[in-house]
This record gives structure tokens, sequence and C-alpha cells, in this order.
């Protein structure tokens, strides 16, 4: 037993205490008295009226979603008014000639409206319950004639989204989709019910909260047969905000028509401020899809398609760069100074490492060149030598400098990460040391080395302006419902990569060789009236002997084809990246894929500029 | 080891009060459970309040000193599980407040409640020993700050989850016991001052959406769709229910559904639309005398503990009642407080039949020392 203590405190005024704090609570307990009193008893009368026939409905307002605009003021996304019959089974009248009556008007038989009204919550027989979407105006009408008769029936109006472009832009602009019960219980979704859609990728995923607006709702007196007679109270529902993208939308279906038929992905970005112009992943979808009926098989096609219509390649596909990467090799040799842009460098046709024997693409090889032919070329020997002497570690420090092996931090999710390997990631993911050989196929952009398509336009766009890293974007502003804008984006600088002016100049300068050389790998894309630089990049999928020919290997196997240019290259306000998956070499399909966009890009601006001088010739004559 | 003195001063009267109160409970329950609500909650509730008596019979078997040499280890451990709520909670309608044992949820801060009664009851008992009732015009400030900081953790976490209701409840009992401890008038407007300094900081920590829940408690119009539809619904099954009441099982309001969270937050409309002023004001008494014998017991504790665990537990009932039953009523805003032996929900029936425990432990022991 625990040890005896002495009783300390004695309350010198126990009593008063406890007599104050008794008053309290009879106090309390009386005020509670006395308001039973009041409203059983003195309202009582009026309570039980209201509540024998409890006639009040609460009807939910929803509000228009936001609209999805493009950088000229064309609606990408928007709503039109769906119709819908609901039930409220508590007021309707549950004979026969009642559910006959309601399918005559519906076109629908009476077994399915029994299914519907019996698959509904037995808890809540005062929700109504959906018998019919999509109505069309006959059917909307048939109900109206039939109002009288049809107890408890209900047409109601919401708005739909709807995709006036169908497949054009549907990876930036997203899919939207039912909640499920999983996300019901989270704090995000609060205020969300069963039944509710929302964003499931793209913008309309990224910028639900913005989109959605507000609900709003409406207490109404309704009539035995479930007529509203008054509206108690009523919160208007509140608009959702529009976005206007930076999308160029006329760019956009332009580069979605060249490259019809292939699958891969292209970026159009302005690598001033990061704007995306245009982003197209191929194969696309319909993103109304998912608001029609479709049968299972169709579904099934859709997401069993080996192709992955969904995925959003530019964002989420990673590639080995190929040849791409030889800018960020040439580039971090010049800023380690290991080489200068003039010293020549001998070329065999291999370089060896211990036994191992690493080819140049070119038989024969290139003899000796300097770093600006090693890229316009693409010599691969040039670069085994550089990446020999930088190391992997330095490889890997000059990639990251230039955004690689991290999410760019684009307004849409899903984005990957890439990879740039190094000894550290090598022994945590394998447990093994990092091997030399692995250092040299490193340096041309195989090997480990992955890379997204947004992070080549991001690293292009770098080279392009100057080594500023803008975070790529595709919002451009955000209206609200009258047009005020509530939130403007301004391009977002994520760091500086620290390579000297003169060195970039080198390196633009070999890269628009790339493109106007006679022997430039990149030579296809060579404009007349705009100078183009860029470079070409080959992704092996895998090794294949040299001496087969590109036509007899099976389609998944072949290589994938990159192409990264900006123009015009003295001040580049157009930086576009072109992947191919399974094209071959980037020279081919790529190069000219990018040509015609650069055509289109600068045909339309000079255009325009001739138009603004005529306007002014016109105002000047006046 | 059972003192023979411990059965003959057994607190039968609070004993059967209790049994009582939970009867009635139960059977109201069954009535919620008889409408378009399926699922048999009245058996769970049973089965939680057998449990229940249990542990009222295992904490009156327990010297209460006991739980004062171990108050604020007891107190530890129970902040420690509304720590692990806070990280790895269940979440429910939208809230992080449960922890699973198996396939039972179980909510934390109800025992706190009574842990933060016994650790504030361990420390003022010590404090009356060092100050030898120096103290004759009551506590200042300053030497409440042990007590603030064992109220201030358990509301904050609280809060946090959100659970604006027991949150009050907390900052209600430790206001009262204060009260009761004495603390100078000027002081506890300075206290009270500081509790309303608090409330904007701890409203900027908070996400958008948790605001406007809590702005929404406060103003139902801003939601018609849910609080205030509840409120109306809460009151027309009230005040329908008349002098002598529907009747058992004859409500309508709850039969067909206009009145939510019927079992639990507004468990008491059902009754009243039942039973009438009546049966209401019968309720009413019979808490009324849990909680005046409550305060008795308090008063004739012989130490300090005693006395604050005593008033600590009767003022979280009187607390609890008040609040729920303004609620149903439509006196006071709708937070979410259960209404002791009404509510359904294992935490806190278990919690409240173990806070009863106590007060039998505290009013047998009166005189064995």
């Amino acid at each position: 037993m625990l040890e005896r203590r002495k009783p300390i405190y004695k309350p010198s005024n126990g009593k008063q205490v406890s007599i104050l704090f008794v008053g309290i609570v009879i106090i309390a307990f009386f005020f509670l008295g006395l308001r039973l009193f009041y409203l059983q008893i003195i309202k009582g009368d009026e309570n039980k009226k209201l509540a024998e026939n409890n006639r009040i409905r609460l009807r939910k307002l929803i509000p228009q979603r936001g609209l999805i605009i493009d950088r000229h003021g064309t609606i990408l996304a928007g709503n039109i008014p769906s119709y819908r019959a609901m039930i409220v089974p508590e007021d309707f009248e549950h004979s026969p000639d009642g559910f006959k009556l309601i399918a005559r008007c519906l076109n629908i038989n009476v077994d399915e409206i029994q299914k519907r009204l019996k698959s509904a919550s037995k808890d809540f027989p005062f929700r109504p319950v959906t018998i019919k979407t999509d109505l069309n105006w006959k059917e909307v009408a048939h109900i109206e004639e039939e109002r009288s008769h049809l107890p408890g029936v209900q047409i109601v109006v919401s708005p739909k989204r709807y995709y006036p472009f169908g497949k054009t832009c549907s990876h930036v602009i997203g899919y939207m989709g039912m909640i499920n019960v999983h996300e019901l219980r989270k704090y995000e979704y609060l205020g969300y019910q069963s039944g509710d859609w929302l964003g499931r990728s793209g913008i309309e995923a990224s910028c639900e909260p913005i989109l959605r607006g507000k609900v709003g709702g409406r207490q109404i007196e309704v009539d035995a047969i479930g007529r509203e007679l008054k509206t108690l109270s009523e919160v208007l529902p509140i608009p959702g905000n529009n976005v206007i993208l930076t999308i160029d939308l006329p760019l956009q279906k332009k580069i979605e028509e060249i490259f019809k038929g292939k699958i891969g992905a292209v970026i159009a970005i302005d690598p001033r401020n990061g704007e995306i112009l245009s982003m197209v992943s191929s194969p696309s979808f319909d993103p109304g899809v998912f608001y029609k009926k479709i049968s299972k098989k169709e579904w099934m096609k859709l997401v069993k398609d080996p192709f992955h219509p969904f995925q959003n390649r530019c964002i989420m596909g990673q590639y080995p760069p190929g040849s791409l990467f030889k800018v960020v090799v040439a580039a971090a040799a010049l800023k380690e100074a290991l080489i200068t842009p003039s010293k020549k460098v001998f070329c065999p046709a291999t370089f060896i490492l211990g036994d191992q024997e690493y080819r140049d693409w070119k038989e024969g090889g290139f003899g000796d060149i300097n770093l600006k032919q090693a890229l316009i070329e693409s010599c691969d020997v040039y670069f085994y030598k550089l990446g020999y002497r930088l190391g992997i570690e330095k490889i890997a420090k000059y990639a990251r400098l230039f955004g690689l092996g991290r999410k760019t931090g684009i307004d849409i999710p899903g984005e990957k990460s890439g990879l740039v390997p190094d000894k550290n990631w090598k022994r945590k993911r394998f447990n093994e040391p990092w091997y030399l050989g692995e250092t040299i196929t490193c340096s041309i952009g195989q090997g480990y080395l992955l890379v997204t398509p947004i992070q080549v336009a991001s690293l292009f766009s770098a080279i392009a302006n100057g080594g500023i890293l803008y975070r790529p974007h595709l919002i451009k502003r955000i209206e609200r419902y009258d047009g005020i804008i509530t939130k403007e984006i301004l391009p977002e600088p994520l760091g500086k990569v620290s390579i000297s002016k003169e060195n970039l100049d080198v390196i633009r300068k070999a890269l628009i060789g790339v493109v106007n050389s006679p022997v430039g790998t990149g030579r296809r894309c060579k404009m007349e009236r705009v100078l183009v630089g860029g470079k070409t990049g080959t992704a092996q999928v895998i090794s294949i002997p040299k001496n087969k020919n590109e036509r007899e290997i099976p389609f998944k196997l072949r290589d994938h084809a990159w192409f990264a240019a900006f123009a015009p290259a003295e001040n580049p306000e157009l930086v576009v990246v072109v992947l191919v998956e399974h094209g071959g070499h980037g020279g081919n399909v790529p190069a000219l894929v990018a040509k015609d966009i650069f055509d289109f890009y600068f045909r339309r601006k000079s255009g325009e500029e001739m138009q603004m001088v005529m306007f002014k010739g016109i105002a000047n004559d006046r | 080891m059972i003192d023979r003195r411990l059965i003959t001063n057994f607190d039968w009267p609070l004993f059967f009060l209790t049994i009582i109160l939970s009867v009635i409970g139960v059977i109201n329950l069954y009535s919620t459970s008889q409408g378009v609500l399926s699922g048999n909650i009245y058996v769970k509730q049973i089965y939680w309040f057998i449990i229940g008596l249990l542990a009222l019979f295992l904490i009156f078997c327990i010297d209460y000193r006991f739980f004062e040499k171990w108050g604020y280890l007891i107190y530890f451990l129970f902040f420690l599980l509304l720590l692990t709520v806070f990280f790895h909670g269940s979440i429910a309608y939208g809230a992080k407040r449960w922890l699973k044992f198996g396939g039972i949820r179980f909510q934390p801060s109800e025992l706190m409640k009574l842990a933060m009664i016994i650790a504030l009851g361990k420390y003022f008992h010590g404090q009356r020993n060092d100050l030898k009732g120096e103290k004759k015009d009551g506590y200042r400030l300053r030497d409440l700050w042990v007590p603030f900081i064992l109220a201030l953790i358990p509301v904050m976490l609280i809060l946090k989850q959100p659970d604006l209701g027991t949150a009050i409840i907390f900052l209600f009992i430790f206001i009262s016991i204060i009260f009761y401890m004495r603390i100078r008038l000027s002081s506890f407007f300075i206290l009270c001052g500081i509790i309303l300094f608090f409330v904007p900081i701890f409203w900027h920590f908070l996400k958008d959406y948790q605001r406007s829940r809590i702005l929404t408690f406060f103003n139902p119009s801003r939601d018609p769709l849910g609080l205030g539809y509840q409120i109306i619904q809460s009151k027309i099954a009230v005040g329908s229910g008349g002098l002598w009441g529907k009747g058992f099982l004859h409500g309508t309001q709850s039969k067909l559904h206009f009145l939510p969270t019927q079992h639990t937050d507004f468990v008491f409309s059902v009754f009243s639309e039942e039973w009438g002023l009546i049966g209401s004001i019968l309720v009413l008494i019979l808490f009324c005398l849990l909680i005046i014998w409550g305060l008795s017991i308090a008063n004739q504790s012989k130490d300090l503990f005693g006395k604050v665990v005593a008033f600590g537990i009767t003022s979280m009932l009187f607390w609890q009642v008040v609040i729920n039953i303004g609620m149903a009523t439509s006196l006071l805003p709708v937070v979410g407080v259960p209404l002791p032996f009404f509510s359904y929900g294992g935490s806190s029936t278990v919690t409240t039949l173990i806070a009863i425990g106590l007060l039998i432990n505290v009013k047998t022991r009166r005189f064995i020392f």
C-alpha cells in the first residue's frame, strides 16, 4: 500500500465554493430546460407541422468549372449544359403506370429505372437518384409535359466538361475522372461528394482547386409532388477561375499535324522565359472520352494500348540523350580548361580502354579535329577522350548544372526526374563500383543516363539564352470568371549555368554548324531565311551490329531519334525539341520535323509583321 | 487487498445513476438504429458499455493515490498516443482522430482528458505542499505556467486533428479547475487574454479548408447544405416532440433521416422527439443530480488530489452535457461534442465510465485516510 499522507489542504471556505458551483450548474440546466420548454411547448405546434410534412429539400448548385484557354484566347476546355433526369425516391409514386410513363419519356426500359432506384442508398430517401444523363431536348420536353403525372421527377441542369479540339493538346489539358472512395476521406477533398468530378491529369489536375469554383446550395420548400414552392435560403455557386496557358494553339495544331503517325514527343518553348508554346505527345487521346459511356472493350483497348496514349512523353518519358549530351560534355571540358576551341585531337575509328574497344559511328574515324568539328559531325571518339579525362563525377556535376537528373518543376503533375548516374548512385543502386567503361558510354549520352524531353528543352533554352535555366511552364496567368487577373506567372529563373559567355558562344557556333555545314548531322534542318542551331542525338535501345540495315531491325528495337534546335541563332526566341521513338537517326525524321515547325513559326511571324507594316502604311497614308 | 470499508462505503447512488443513464442511452440508440440507417450500433454500444463497466471496477479497485504517484507518466503515455495519432492516425470524416488496433478504432483524445485531470491534480497537490497555504488570495498567473503547459499541449494537438469540440472541452476543464483552485480574478482575465491571443496564431497555421470548416461551425449559414440544414432539422426534431413526445420508435425526423449524425452529436434530438419535454427534463434532472453529486464528492474528499480529480471529472461531464444539449437545441454553435452515456462511440463511452470509476474511487476512500 502507499504511504499514508496527512490531509494537507483544508479549504477554509469549502462550503461557499461548492455552493457557488452548484448554483452555476443549476442555473445552466435551468436554461437548457427553459429552451426545451420554448421549443417543445411554445413553438411545439409549429415544429410539429414542419416535421409532419417536412418538405425542405436541399439542392446543390454546381459552379461552372473554370475555362482552360490558350495564349490567343481560344477555349481549349469549356463547359456545356447537360440535362439529367432524377427521381426523389420518397416523393416518387412507385406504381407500374408511373414507371411506364417515365420510361416512355426517356426512351429507356422500366427495368433500368427500377435497378437504378434499388441501387440508391436507402439511408437517404430524399436524395435524388440519377435515372438518365445527357438528355436531349425531346426527352426534356416530354418530361416537362407530363410534369403533373410525375411526382418526384426532376430535370437537373449541370455543366459538363467539353473539349472542343478533341485530341489536340490533350496531354497538357489533362482529363477528369470521378472522385473515388479513398479520396473522399482525405482532407484535400473536403467538400467533395461522391459522384463529383475532378481533374486527373494535366492542367485539369494541377489547377483543380483553381478551376473548381465553389459549390452553392439552396434550401427549398416543395409541395406534395415535389414541385419547388419557394426558396428558403440560397448561396450562389462561385464559378472557378480561368487558366490561360502559354500554349499557342495554331502552332500546337500544326506540330500535331506534322507529327501525325509518329510516336514520341515535341516541345516548342520560348527560351527567353520558359513559356511552353507547344507540347505534343504522340499517340494522343480524346479527354472527352471519359464523359461518354464507352464499352469495356473500348476502354481496355485504350488502357492496354502498347503505345500508352495517356502517357505524356514530354515529361514522363525517360530516354538516353544520346549525342545531345555531347553539348554538356563540351561545356564541361571548356569550363574545366581541358581543351581550347582550336585545339585538334586525333580521333581514330576506335577508342581503346584496357581490352575494351569503343567504336565511332563513322567507320575510319575523323582524324585530327577540333571541338567545333567534333560537335558538327558528332564524333564519338573525341568525346570518349574528353569523358575519360573529365571522369564521371565531373560529368555528373555539369549534367546537374544544366538541370538534368531532377524535375524541372513544370506545372503539370507526373513529371519524372530522369537519371544522372555517378559513383555514389551506382553503389546505392547496384552495390557495385563504377567502371571506367561506363564513363566512356556516358560521355556520348548512352548507358544509365536518362533525360526527359522537357529537361532537354530546358537545357537547350539555357544554351540559347546565355545560361539561364527557367522553370518551364504552361500557365501564363489566372483570371477570375469576371476577367480580373488574380495571378500572373512571371519567368522564374531556377539558376544560372556557370559557363562563361565565350564558352557558350563556342558551343552555339558549333551547333549552328551542325545545321548549316554540309557535313553537319543536322543539315536537313537548314533553312534559307532563318539561321538555326541544333544537335542531333540517337538513343540506343539495344546495341546493334554496325553493318545491319535499319529496316531489318524490328520496330521496337530501333533507336530513338532526338533533335534539339534553337532559332534564330543570333537571338533565339524558339527552342524545339523533337523525340521520335524508334525513329532511327536524329538527323533524319526529327530534323525534318523541326524544320517544318520553324518554317511555320517564322513564316507566320513575318506574315504578322507584314500586316503590321501594311497597317502602318495605311495609317501613314491618311 | 480489498478493504471491507470499500464495499460498505461504495457509492451506490452514483453507480445506479450511471446505470440508469446508460440504459436510457442504449435504448435511445436502439431507436436511432431502427430508422433508415441500417446497422446495429446499439449492440456495439452494449459491448462498449460492458467493457466500460469492467474498466470502471478495475479503476475503482486501484487506490487513486496510485494514479497520483504515476500521474505524469500516465499523462506522458497518452501524450505519446496523441502524437501517434498526429503522425499515423487513421482518417475518417475528413479528420485524423483515431488509432487503429486490429479492427477497432480508438480515439486517444478522449482518455487524454482524464490524463490531463490527473496530472493537474498531482501538480496542485504538490503545490499546496510547498506553499503551506500562503496563497490565501488565490494563484497568480506566474504560479500557473506548469498547468498551463499541461493543458496547452493536448489542446494544440487536438485542434490540429482537427477536433474543435474536444479541444474546447479540454480548455473548459482546465479553466474550471484553476477557477476551483482559486485563481485571482485579475489573473483569470489575463489568462483569457492570453488564450484569445493564441487563437489568431493557431488560425494562421490552419489550411484554408480547415479554416472554412471552423468558420462554418460558428456561422452555419456559410454552409446551408451541411450544418445549417442540420441545425434547422434538429430544432424541428426537438420541437415536434411536444410535451409527451411522439413515443418510442415513432420519431419521424430521425426515422426519415432528416437528422444527420443522429447517433452521435444529435442523439439528444432523437430522444427529445420521441420522449417530449417530460422525458427530456427527466434526463436533464438525472444529469444535474450526477453533476451535483460529483461536486459533493470533490467537497468531501480529504486530499487535494482527490478534490481536483473529482472536480475535474465533474466539470468534464458538465461541459459535455451543456454543450451537446445546447447544440441540439441550437442555443450554442455546433461543435462536435458527444453526450455522455447517449452518443454512440467506444472511446467516449469507456472514458465516461472510467471517469465515474474514478469519482466512486475518490468518494469511497474518503474515510480511509
